[in-house]
């Protein structure tokens, strides 16, 4: 109960503070609607979101339709220094759907700065509070109505699968995080990771399923269907995603991004599109 | 073979199409009178009319800097410790702060200082021939990294960098404090080196419209599919369309690895609109052919003009 009442408490006290500022009246336009919808089709990510006339660039002409953002956490990598509403909203109306990522602690057996505590308990308690770190960085883009129904996936890197302590870590975290992922205004939670050794098939018996997945399995096989490590019979209901190909340079219009590359059959932000191409089933 | 140039050979025949396609066009053309619409800033109720004249697109040649960088040049920012591509990482943002563009040929020698007075030297990865050029004020990311995950990872056994020397080819170094980088799960190296955009080009009058698309929701393979594109200006004086810019405009789908649709470059019909007026509008009629090869399905339509900075608009469209 208290994690269900706490979002409504911040949104308030948000409110207050807002209006006591005056900035309320600077809200910002919205920069995209809320929700989600599956799209199938090819997309890249990249650690800083490109500016607009390099996704421009990409856009016409390319297989690519959308792009894996990370919006934050403790953990993400790069800065984002062109990551705002304007330029999603800018990128949406050109006809772009955004992988929304999230890079918050890691498991606890890896040597990464930030970490999931190995206390179950408080791995939950970590992923509620970054579920709700998740809304609130949504709200502050101007993702609309709410960000009901918007889809945000969690980027677990690889971890030592075998050490049952750490993995148990990591479900308990998972699970608190995709529980209040799913308190109104509920957004659509999905977990990301190394299809194996991100132990992505483990998320699929808590009892706060993932939504979706995208899975990090760099076989180059674009389809979603082939992921390793995962159950056939796992999110089958378009709620997969694919990493196939890890970091590489691609140029399109003379411009070259380090990129991810990726198939979706599952949600995007903030709307579907049915790109028609198979190699993603 | 390069992408850009596979989608440029599967639109050479489209782009046969668009040259013919407008001279079909013609007719039909012709029924778009265009007229002067007092209610409107100097465009007209169907807009104004497309025409078929070949333009040019801008060059976007990179500038390559005459000289490599010298530790004096490059400001150096640190930025957050994370995870990156099973690695963990150490984002450190490289700026020119010179008054000229310099170069590094590739990832900067790292070496990794830890408190006991150890050093580890960073592998460049895939980045090691990476050249950069620095625009004046124009920075680049570099993240290095080390394997976040083994057997035997512990936070017991942590073995943590805590400052960074970057070496440059023309000698001398760039000391950087306080990062994190924990390389008790193995040898760092470079997990990226990237360029942010270089600053904009100089700009004329014409860099300053905004605009518009407007577009029919459905497009037939085999047909001619018309369109308009709105330029407003919202500065205080009129904006000349002279020179008179170009603008590029495709209709595309995904294919593979590749796509497939049409694309042409055109001049503005600037005879026709003159100027676009201090905060007015002027609406253009655009059009191009839709390739029978195109699949039922959605597909990209983009428009751009031709300027640096120029206005870039684009709408999803149904092929049917």
């Amino acid at each position: 109960m208290r994690a269900l009442l706490r979002r409504p408490l911040v949104a308030a006290i948000a409110v207050l503070l807002m209006a006591a500022s005056g900035a309320l009246q600077a809200t910002p336009v919205e920069a995209l609607p809320g929700g989600g919808g599956v799209t199938i089709g090819k997309g890249f990510d990249a650690c800083t979101a490109p500016s607009t006339s390099t996704m421009n660039a990409w856009w016409s002409g390319t297989p690519w339709t959308w792009i894996g953002v990370y919006i934050g956490g403790n953990s993400r990598a790069c800065s984002q220094p062109n990551l705002t509403s304007s330029w999603l909203n800018t990128n949406y109306s050109t006809g772009w759907r955004f992988e929304f990522l999230w890079v918050g602690p890691q498991a606890p057996c890896t040597s990464f700065a930030n970490r999931i505590s190995y206390n179950t308990s408080t791995a939950y308690d970590q992923g509620v509070n970054n579920a709700l770190s998740v809304y609130n960085a949504l709200v502050n883009l101007g993702i609309g109505n709410n960000a009901l129904g918007t889809p945000v996936i969690y980027d677990m890197e690889a971890f030592n699968t075998g050490s049952s302590s750490c993995l148990a870590a990591v479900r308990s975290f998972v699970n608190g995080f995709v529980h209040q992922m799913h308190v109104a205004p509920a957004q659509v939670a999905g977990y990301y990771g190394s299809s194996c050794a991100s132990a992505v098939d483990a998320m699929a018996t808590l009892s706060n399923v993932p939504n979706h997945i995208n899975g990090a399995d760099w076989d180059g096989n674009p389809s979603t269907s082939a992921i390793s490590c995962v159950a056939s019979n796992h999110w089958t209901q378009h709620q997969r995603l694919k990493q196939y190909r890890g970091g590489h340079n691609e140029t399109w219009s003379g411009v070259t991004l380090n990129i991810d590359s990726n198939c979706a059959n599952g949600p995007l932000a903030p709307t579907a599109t049915n790109w028609n191409n198979t190699a993603c089933l | 073979m390069n992408r850009v140039d596979d989608w440029r050979r599967r639109l050479a025949g489209a782009r046969v199409l668009a040259v013919a396609a407008p001279l079909l066009a013609a007719v039909a053309i012709s029924a778009y009178a265009w007229e002067p619409d007092p209610a409107s800033d100097g465009g007209s109720a169907g807009g104004v009319p497309w025409t078929a004249t070949a333009g040019a697109a801008m060059t976007q040649l990179a500038a390559q800097a005459a000289r490599p960088c010298s530790p004096a040049d490059l400001g150096v920012t640190v930025g957050a410790a994370g995870a990156y591509r099973g690695s963990a990482t150490q984002e450190l943002i490289l700026t020119n702060r010179a008054q000229d563009a310099c170069f590094i040929p590739g990832a900067p020698s790292t070496t990794l200082l830890f408190d006991d007075g150890g050093q580890q030297v960073t592998a460049p990865g895939q980045f090691a021939a990476t050249r950069i050029d620095f625009q004046p004020g124009q920075s680049a990311v570099l993240l290095v990294g080390a394997p976040g995950t083994c057997s035997s990872a512990d936070p017991s056994r942590s073995k943590v960098a805590t400052r960074m020397a970057l070496g440059l080819p023309v000698g001398g170094s760039i000391q950087v404090q306080g990062v994190y980088l924990d390389v008790q799960c193995g040898q760092s190296s470079v997990v990226l080196l990237a360029a942010s955009d270089a600053p904009a080009a100089a700009t004329g009058p014409q860099s300053a419209l905004t605009g518009s698309i407007s577009a029919p929701a459905s497009a037939a393979r085999g047909q001619v599919y018309r369109y308009t594109v709105t330029l407003a200006n919202p500065t205080d004086q009129d904006i000349p369309l002279s020179p008179c810019p170009s603008y590029s405009q495709s209709l595309s789908q995904p294919a593979g690895d590749g796509s497939t649709g049409s694309s042409g470059t055109w001049l503005l019909n600037c005879a026709a609109a003159g100027a676009i007026p201090a905060h007015g509008r002027v609406t253009f009629e655009m059009q191009l052919s839709v390739p029978d090869t195109m699949v039922a399905g959605p597909a990209k339509l983009f428009w751009d003009l031709e300027v640096p900075g120029g206005l870039a608009v684009g709408s999803m469209v149904t092929v049917q």
